[in-house]
This record gives C-alpha cells, structure tokens and sequence, in this order.
C-alpha cells in the first residue's frame, strides 16, 4: 500500500520540521517526487523506506496481540544533556491492529499533554511528579498523531529529553493501546494493555547506548543600542537547523508555537557545544540581528545588541496591543487555563510593547478572570512552576531589565464565547469591573452586544470590535466598495447600529485584507462618525507569533506608566494622534494645515497642507519565497510591509485619503530614514483625511469641518450602511432572544433611521 | 455513545460519526477524528461520511471542505452552509474503484470566518474499501 505508507512518511518528515528538527531538505522533495513516480507500488514503498531508514531510531514490531517489540533503527541515538531530541519510529503492524501508541519511560507517566506539548496541565500535584522527573534521566513522549492506523507500515515521531550527558544506556519501549469492540468500564484500553504484557516474560523494550551531548547554560547578555538591558525574542539553531529550546517540549514562558524564546539579559538557554544561528529581534521596531556562534564546552556567554531602526516613543508615540490573550487558542488544548501575568509580561516586553490588553474571554473567562483588578500593572516575569523547570534543567532566574517598567499589562474582556458574540467580538478597555450586572455565568449575558457596549461606557470604559474584518470580505480589494457583505462571522457586525446610536468607539484590526476590514470604517467616517481603528494582534489566536503583530502607536504627552496608564493611552487615543499598523511603517506628526489636533476647522473651501514624517524599513532585497508548506512571511494574510513593497524596488507609497478615496501619493523609500512630506490637498466641502501606506500603516483621520458644516461626504456610503443593517439584522437576529429582539430591533430601526437622515445630509454621492 | 477529541477548544463532541467539526467561539475551525472507525466501504458505491459541525462562534456562511486527489477513490466534498447554530449535521462522500487503503488528508475551512488560518482545520484519514460480498 504506498499511497498511505507515503502519507504517514510526509507526515512524520512534517512534524519534525514543525518541532524545529527538520531533515535535510531534499528528503521532503524525494518523498514528493515519489508521488508520481511511474514505478510499481512496491518499487515505490522501498524508496520511502530507504530514505527514511538513516532517520529511525527505533523499530517497533506489533504482534497479533498488540505486543510490542523494539529495536534500535539506523539512526544514532545522540541525545543531548538537559533538551529534547527527535526522531522517526518506524511501526510495522503485520497484523493490521488499530489502537494508540505511547512510549511509556522510567515510570514517568502522565506527564506530558499531547496535544499542547506542555507538561504542566497535567501535572494534578507537582509536588508528587517532580521527584519523578528528577530521578528519571530519560524522558519520552511521541509527538502525535499516536494512533496505529492498522497499515503494515507507519512511522511516528519520538523525542527524548536526557537529564544527563555523555554515554547513557537506556531503554525504549512502546505500548499500543489496541482498540476493542468492547469497552472495559473499569480498564482502559492502556491499562490493560501494560496487562497483557505483564503476563509475559519476555523483552519489549530495545536497548540504547545513547550518545547525550554535554549541555551547559548559555547566557545571554542582550543590550539595547543604548547599553540598557532588556527583553528580547531569540530564536536559537544548530547547525542542523534544530530549535533550542526544543519545540518537543516547552514550559512557560517558552511556548511551543513559537520559533523563538523571550529572554531578558542575563538569563539563560541550554546549548552544548556547536555552531548556532542566534537570531534576536524586540518587535518590529528593530532588525533582526543574526550572530553565527561557535559555541566551545567552556562558552558561557553570548553578547547581543539589539539593532533599533525605529523609536517611536522618542517621537511621542507609545506602542500597545488591545487584543492578546492568556488562555485558550494556542495556548494549551485546556483553554480554560492559560498562562500568568507573569509569563504575559515577559512576551510583551520581548515585543518592545508599552502596553498590553490582555481579554479574558469565554473558554478561559472563569479561570483567568481572577486576575482581573482595574489596573495596569507591569509584574516580575516569574517562572510560573520553577520546581518543574528545573526538574526539566531549567535552572535560569528571571532577570530584572532596565526597560521592564516600560511594559504594562492590562487584563480587560472580550465578549467572546457570549451569547452576543454572533454580533461580533466586544472588547472593552478600562473595566472598572469585569461581570454585567445580575449575571452569574456567562450564559446570563445579553444576547446582542449594545446593552454590553452601554454597560462598559458607564464604567469609563472605551468599547468597540475586534478582527473587524472577519466576515466581511465581499470578493473584491476595491476601497471604498459598495457591496454588502454577508456579515458571516465575528468582526465588526453590530458596530454600525452602535456607533449612530453613541455606543461603540472603535473597531479593530491590521490582521487581514484591508479592504475587509477597512471599508465599513471609511463609510462609517464618511458620513460624519468619529469611529476610531486600531491595530491589534488577537495573540494567540489569529497570531501566534507574539503579542503586536498588529499595532496601535498613540502621542502622549509623556509615557504611560503606574496603575492609571491604560487610561491615560485610552485619553491619548480619544483625542490625540494615533496610528496603526504592522509596526514596520510610522506616521510622526501628521498635520493639516500645521496642526495635529484630530479636528480642524477652516473657513471655506480650498487647499490645505498635509504634513507628516514617515519612516519605513524594509531589506534591500525581498525575502526569498517561504518554504513549502509554510507561511509567507509572519503575517499569512495580514498586513506587512512586505506587501507594500513596490516590484523588486525598496519603495513603498504613501498615500493621502480624502474620504476615503486616495488624492496624492508618493513613493518612500524604506531605508528606515524619516522622511518629511509634504502634500497639497483641495478641499471641496468637509472632509476626513488620513495618510496610508497599505497593508503597513494607517492613521487615524483628521476632521476638517468647513464653515462649520459637518462631515456628509457620500450618500452611497450612508446607503451602504443603512442597508447593512439589513443585512445584519437578516445574519443575526435569529441569534438574539426573544425577550430581547424588540429592543434590538428598535435599535436597528433608530440606526437606519441615523442613516437616512445623513444620507439626506450628503452634498454628493 | 463516544467522545470526539476536543478538538483543541470547546470539550469533547458527542457523537457516533468519525470525525467532528469544531468551531470556536475566536471562529477557527477544528477537525477531529473521534474514537469511532469508518467501517472497509464496499467498492463501486457512494458512501457518506457524516461528521458533527459544532459551532460555537456563531460563525454563518459556506465550510468547505479540500482534499488532494488520491489515487482509485472518488470524493464527493459538498460546501456546507452554516447556520450558526449551535450544532448542524454534515457529511461528505466517498467512491472506491478497488480494494485499497487510502490515507486522507482533508481540511475544512469556514470562508466567512478564518479561512485557512486555523492550525488544527486538517486531519488525515484512513479508508479501506473491499469488494462486495452477495449472498
């Protein structure tokens, strides 16, 4: 059977690249090529094994029992001291069973989760599992899929964590869980699988003389340009373009969705001896910085400095991410739990983030809300279960940073995983607290989000909608556009019966196509509306990467900082400037007619000067194209720079929006230089006006109101809206309760009833 | 009656098909396979396999569902509406010409909400089919 034997060797030849241990890059090609090869099945089944064979660690062979026996494979079994190695197992199962394998060792059992490689969430009672760690100088785990499949041949992937180094000889055995027909209410299929083996005598495990690569801490000593210390994202390779630490097994603060590590200067990774690629980068304010290290057995430190292109905040401008999360998503595969401040406050300062709302939201609402106070804090980036990390060798101390107190962290509410959240994702900033009134769970919360939306005004709170533009893709890039969209999913849905009616401040995004996100916005603001937009990262869920993928940059007078910061960015955000983006473009001072402010009144129409300093960086040259399989660039398919790049030329262009509709450009080159520019703009009647590079940076608009007249710049974009809210109404209602539909409705009608009024208003289409 | 896995969020599925779709409340699609086996599929007939869609995001519009083409079986993926209720039945079918055993791999993407952004929306599934035995 080649078609699914070739399945499951592609499969196990991705998870290792997945889990940072790729084969040589030729292997993926040849298994493909193998695809299409005219030759027999059988030819064809050989050539799999004979490329995988150098690879195999082990051989297991499955009886008709489902009895195990192990063999070692061709590969060397090199281990290495305090990390985590792995390697293909090659299951031949001739009497095609079907069950669940595991590798069961040295009676550390239970410890790791599957599915989110992470150990902890299983760990009932530490106190109990770390001794056990501590004794066992091998671990084992399978990284899933684990289930035998019933085929003759299959490979699965095993990686080996090893407390010690130099030569070890150790045992690996493997246990299939074998289906049956009939359940066991008291015995699961593995209990009574470690039966059937007890009742033989004979060797299940294959003996190894494991070859464990000595490993020492390695510390890091990070500097910014300026010599301060601080935190950073380093990702560490081998020459073997292996992950350090392990993507196998990670521990909080270390995550094993992400490539990189976040750690501070003075703190350590576990390495042996060898060549590395470092790489170090603190957001996207800084390149990346690449050393080639030669590590020796006595190394003991590496020397990094960060290498800032941009510093916003020397300009006045601070950093935040309205929209990350502590739980649920990528976090773990038991959502309801997630990790601390403590680990939170450590991604966003590796981000080079001022601040950081963190959304409790449903799967995780019940757990992480206790850590919800009404305030901004900037906690120690603690170890969240020291004893296991250094039951795992991780023996590093958090380091205090001479930037720390430049990050805080804000824990807020999505309404996410609530009854109105078919009406798009609620974020409110600023609670002073966190549950609606007369509500025990999250199942008694309102069914359509504006009395939620009204609930957080009373507390001060700024509200608006996340990943905006979520369900309202309608096909096309054109900005504006005029086509309803089907409001299918989660984003910016009910914000268009909110704004009119003074309920909802702003929307969310910088994570997909622009023009999904960005169209209700322009007709929001064509029309007169004050809607403000942010850029966000809903880190993990859409983002994985790290906290502010997705940005939002706002002047203040002097750095948000102590209990009160959110509050003093959110007054920043509300009447000052502000911009938002990818973080790989910025927007300094933009003006019309010399001032900043976000309202200016002129006397009567004409020409106006609009003024800003821009700076953008981009490589000389465009990456190379990502590997197969994997995504292009960190953004799939959201904003990035990259994408605003002009041909194979290191420009970008600048555009000035008028209502939308862009009436001056100008090509920038993304040297990382500020740029000042300079455009004159003709103003025929009221009007918004915004600066964009797109897909990296948008600003928000300034207000120019004529003669006092207010902004009513299209009739098309008043009918859009007026007959959205149909639209919305046809998606939603049925989602609203009874009880509640009539006000809802009564909503909807005051929305549309706004709508037509300003439409009326409108001097042109 | 068994459990689907949880399919990265949301708790197990009850269900007796194979696999279940799982949306979450952030809207991304997870797919699973669940203890249950799909029985060797007698060659020549279409055959349907059914899958659970629990919809927690509220998440309306098409699923649909992709598939490489794999030798000696014919796959019949339909696009499924989504209602954003709760819970909706599906299914997709499948055709053998001979006796084999296909490896699957499959993802489902919900066009309205993440589309192929989701990390858990594919799963591989095994499929056996025999020649039909008369009596």
């Amino acid at each position: 059977m080649f078609q699914p034997l070739l399945a499951s060797a592609t499969r196990a030849v991705e998870k290792l690249r997945d889990i940072g241990e790729p084969l040589p890059d030729d292997l993926t090609s040849q298994l493909a090529k193998l695809a299409d090869d005219t030759q027999t099945d059988a030819v064809r089944s050989a050539k799999v094994e004979e490329l995988l064979r150098p690879y195999v660690l082990a051989d297991v062979e499955i009886d008709e029992q489902g009895l195990t026996a192990t063999t070692p494979g061709a590969a060397p079994p090199r281990l290495v001291q305090h990390g985590w190695r792995s390697f293909l197992v090659r299951v031949a199962n001739p009497h095609r069973l079907l069950g669940d394998l595991s590798a069961p060792s040295n009676s550390v059992l239970g410890l790791v989760d599957h599915h989110s490689h992470a150990a902890r969430i299983t760990l009932a009672d530490t106190l109990t599992v770390v001794p056990r760690i501590e004794r066992a100088w091998l671990q084992a785990k399978l990284a899933g899929p684990t289930d035998v499949s019933g085929l003759d041949v299959e490979y699965k992937v095993i990686s080996l964590y090893s407390r010690d180094g130099g030569s070890r000889s150790g045992e690996l055995m493997f246990l299939l869980a074998v289906e049956e027909a009939t359940e066991s209410l008291t015995r699961p299929p593995s209990s009574k699988a470690w039966q059937r083996m007890g009742f033989e005598s004979r060797q299940y495990a294959g003996r190894f003389d494991f070859d464990c690569l000595p490993a020492r801490d390695i510390r890091f000593d990070i500097r910014e340009p300026d010599g301060n210390s601080t935190v950073a994202a380093l990702t560490v390779r081998d020459s073997q373009r292996r992950a350090y630490p392990s993507k196998a097994m990670r521990l909080a603060p270390d995550m094993f969705f992400h490539e990189h590590v976040y750690r501070a200067t003075g703190e350590v990774i576990t390495l042996p001896a060898g060549q590395y690629e470092i790489s170090a980068r603190r957001g996207p304010e800084y390149r990346e910085v690449r050393l080639e290290v030669d590590l020796s057995a006595d190394s003991e430190a590496v020397t990094i400095e960060l290498d800032r292109w941009a510093d916003p905040a020397a300009r006045g401008y601070y950093s935040g991410d309205p929209h990350i999360h502590a739980g649920g998503c990528s976090h773990y595969s038991v959502p309801s739990e997630g990790v601390t401040p403590e680990t939170m406050i450590r991604h966003v300062r590796g981000e080079g983030l001022w601040m950081g709302s963190v959304l409790t939201w449903g799967p995780c609402y019940y757990h992480q809300k206790q850590f919800f106070s009404g305030l901004s804090i900037s906690p120690r980036a603690e170890l969240e279960y020291p004893a296991m990390q250094q039951a795992q060798g991780m023996t590093w101390d958090p380091q205090d940073t001479d930037r720390d107190s430049q990050s805080l962290l804000r824990y807020d509410l999505e309404v996410s995983g609530f009854p109105s959240s078919h009406s798009g994702h609620v974020i409110l900033l600023g609670l002073t607290d966190q549950d609606y009134p007369g509500t025990q769970l999250i199942e008694d919360w309102p069914s359509w989000n504006l009395p939620v939306m009204r609930w957080g005004h009373a507390q001060n709170a700024m509200v608006g909608y996340a990943h905006c533009g979520l369900g309202l893709s309608v096909g096309t890039d054109e900005l504006p556009n005029y086509v309803i969209p089907g409001f299918q999913s989660i984003g910016s849905n009910e914000i268009i019966v909110d704004v009119p009616l003074g309920a909802a401040d702003f929307q969310c995004g910088a994570e997909f196509a622009p023009a999904a996100e960005l169209n209700l916005w322009y007709h929001l603001l064509n029309v007169g509306y004050r809607t403000l937009m942010l850029g966000e990262t809903d880190y993990p869920c859409i983002y994985d990467d790290g906290p502010g993928v997705g940005r939002t940059y706002v002047r203040l007078p002097e750095p948000p900082h102590g209990e009160q910061a959110l509050e003093a960015w959110l007054g920043g955000l509300k009447e000052g400037p502000s911009y938002f983006g990818d973080g790989r473009s910025h927007v300094y001072d933009f003006a019309v007619d010399g001032s900043v402010g976000r309202e200016l009144a002129v006397d009567a129409p004409g020409p106006v000067k609009v003024t800003a300093t821009v700076a953008a960086w981009l490589p000389e040259q465009p990456p190379a194209a990502p590997a197969v399989g994997q995504p292009v660039y960190s953004a799939p398919v959201g904003w990035h720079l990259e994408r605003s790049r002009i041909g194979q030329s290191r420009n970008v262009l600048v555009e000035v929006l008028v209502n939308g509709v862009p009436v001056r450009t100008q090509e920038l080159l993304a040297d990382g230089n500020e740029q000042e520019i300079e455009f004159a703009v003709d103003l025929e009647r009221s009007s918004w006006i915004a600066l964009r590079i797109l897909r990296s940076v948008h600003t928000q608009p300034i207000f120019v109101e004529i003669a006092g007249r207010a902004i009513r710049a299209s009739r098309r974009s008043a009918q859009w809206l007026h007959d959205s809210v149909d639209a919305l109404w046809k998606a939603k209602s049925g989602f609203i309760r009874e009880t509640e539909r009539p006000a809802a409705r009564e909503a909807y009608d005051a929305a549309q009833a706004t709508y037509l009024v300003r439409s009326n208003e409108c001097e042109v289409d | 009656m068994a459990h689907g896995e949880p399919a990265g969020c949301c708790g197990p599925v009850d269900t007796a098909a194979p696999i279940s779709v799982t949306i979450n409340p952030e809207a991304r699609v997870n797919v699973a396979r669940t203890e249950n086996r799909v029985e060797s599929l007698t060659i020549g007939d279409w055959h349907t396999i059914d899958f659970p869609i629990v919809n927690t995001g509220y998440v309306t519009g098409p699923l649909v569902i992709e598939g490489d083409q794999v030798p000696n079986v014919e796959l019949d993926l339909p696009v499924h509406e989504l209602t954003g209720e709760p819970r909706q039945e599906g299914g997709f079918r499948v055709r053998f010409d001979v006796p084999t055993t296909v490896d699957l791999t499959l993802t489902f993407r919900a066009l309205g909400a993440l589309g192929g952004l989701a990390i858990h929306s594919s799963l591989h599934l095994i499929l056996r089919s025999h020649v039909a035995v008369h009596t």
